[in-house]
């Protein structure tokens, strides 16, 4: 939104190529189709634990068709069938996770964002 | 490279592996403007922006016909006045404000519903974007000549500008009745391919030409970072001589670099084409000194009315005192509070207007006297 020196971190995009314009590509844009299906973040809600602090980073696993959240060795979630797929399809794209703890309203999540 | 306020920037390692180096994008983007570039141009999936190694470039390049500034933009628009306030969408209930404000301003986002999402920490794009088109309707723009702000959170505008044949964005917008809309502000940020940024350039000013087919008068944004990049605007003003006015959103230029920078690029243009007005959004007051004489040619639209009345923040004034200006928490109504809001503002912006005119007079007079 703007010109300077840094961008918004919560305003993170990815700009889909044009719709309706011609191009010497058969396959469509890789962009177009991550932005399709790898959501931009998304928050899990997560046990309390004694690791559950505020900023603290989160390690995913796969385990089996789902993906286990533990914080220092400890586990503290997992996630759902549906996040699993998308987790697990974004990754063959080369798209992963980032996730740390977040605390809103007393409620502890595991918040996670896109690195494209 | 010195950037464009003559602070050194080393070229960087990623300088000479961004494809305008080697003199792929001249004269449209010049090599020595790689020596800015900061990070890797490798960019696969375009997030943020379109580099020059993405896999997309062409499709990116034929939408705005190449990177040449040759769009050809007429509208001519009436004469402004130096404060226009900016409404949003919680306005509706605003009455009729009076004749002092002839012309407002109303900004992207308040006239789409759905166009973005604010989840778990991000801004997402919205699925189904819609346009407000009954907003303008309120009371409060009554009589009004309103300018639509094409600005806001990137996932907005990229979002709004790939949807925009399929929502109709044009064609709806442009039954409106808007005195005119400014281009969409694209971002161009510090340290980023070279590319991606003249890209940028010229996507705002193709949508300002989209615009102009849509039967809407189009006011350019202007953004520059760098001194090749203002004499290319200063070029493409000097070949559309109808255009008097564009515009620069100042709200994420937060820092006295980036704000510095803003006030070079308008001396910059300003003083080599006198005929142009400039309309500066989210501009802080205090640095408005630093146009000198060309305080004429600034027009101010302000959104901050609005978001401290909406906040129960009051704006007092305390003229001739060195505090000038405060916020307090008030329980005036809202609409109360806006218009309080917008006097005041106003009445500071006269002011600061009034003291740079007077030390403009009163060195004219020196110079006379001398």
């Amino acid at each position: 939104m703007g010109s300077g020196t840094d961008r918004k971190k919560k305003d993170k995009t990815i700009i889909r190529t044009p719709e309706g314009t011609v191009t010497s590509r058969i396959v469509p844009s890789r962009g177009n189709f991550v932005a399709d299906i790898c959501p931009v973040s998304f928050d899990v809600k997560v046990k309390p634990n004694i690791w559950a602090i505020q900023g603290a980073s989160i390690t995913m696993t796969k385990n089996g068709s789902r993906y286990i959240l533990t914080i220092s060795g400890e586990e503290i979630g997992s996630l759902n069938q549906r996040l699993s797929a998308i987790v697990a399809n974004c990754g063959d794209l080369g798209i992963r996770y980032s996730g740390k703890i977040v605390i809103e309203k007393e409620v502890i999540h595991a918040r996670f964002h896109r690195i494209a | 490279m010195q950037d464009f306020i003559e602070s050194h920037k080393s070229p960087s390692l990623f300088s000479l592996s961004c494809e305008t180096s080697t003199g792929k994008f001249a004269p449209y983007v010049l090599p020595e403007e790689s020596s800015t570039v900061q990070e890797s141009c490798e960019n696969p999936y375009n997030l943020n922006v379109v580099t020059c190694k993405s896999p997309d470039l062409q499709a990116f390049l034929n939408e705005v016909d190449g990177l040449e500034m040759n769009t050809r933009v007429n509208s001519r628009i009436v004469k402004l006045p130096h404060y226009m306030p900016v409404f949003d969408k919680n306005v509706s209930h605003l009455p009729t404000l009076s004749n002092d404000f002839p012309v407002v301003g109303v900004s992207l986002i308040d006239i789409i519903n759905n166009g973005i999402m604010h989840k778990a920490g991000s801004l997402h794009e919205g699925k189904e974007p819609a346009i407000r088109s009954s907003l303008l309707e309120s009371p409060c723009f009554d009589n009004k000549k309103i300018i639509l702000f094409t600005s806001g959170p990137d996932s907005l505008i990229e979002n709004i500008w790939h949807k925009r044949h399929r929502i109709r964005y044009f064609e709806i917008i442009s039954g409106m009745g808007l005195l005119a809309a400014t281009g969409f502000n694209f971002s161009l940020i510090n340290g980023e391919c070279a590319f991606s940024q003249g890209l940028n350039i010229k996507r705002s000013l193709q949508s300002c030409l989209e615009y102009e087919n849509s039967g809407i008068a189009a006011i350019p944004h202007v953004y520059a970072l760098n001194s090749h990049q203002a004499r290319r605007w200063v070029d493409w003003f000097r070949s559309n001589p109808n255009i008097e006015y564009f515009a620069i959103n100042c709200q994420l230029q937060k820092s006295t670099h980036d704000i510095n920078q803003v006030i070079a690029l308008i001396n910059y243009i300003l003083g080599r084409l006198p005929r142009l007005h400039v309309i500066l959004q989210g501009f802080p007051y205090k640095r408005l000194k630093d146009f000198n004489a060309l305080i004429n040619n600034i027009h101010i639209a302000d959104a901050s009315p609005v978001k401290n009345a909406m906040g129960h923040r009051k704006v007092l004034l305390y003229p001739g005192t060195k505090v000038y200006k405060s916020l307090s928490q008030s329980n005036l109504s809202v609409s109360e509070l806006i218009l309080n809001n917008i006097d005041c503002r106003k009445v500071m912006l006269d002011h600061e207007r009034a003291k740079i005119n007077n030390v403009k007079k009163s060195s004219g007079l020196l110079k006379k006297v001398s």
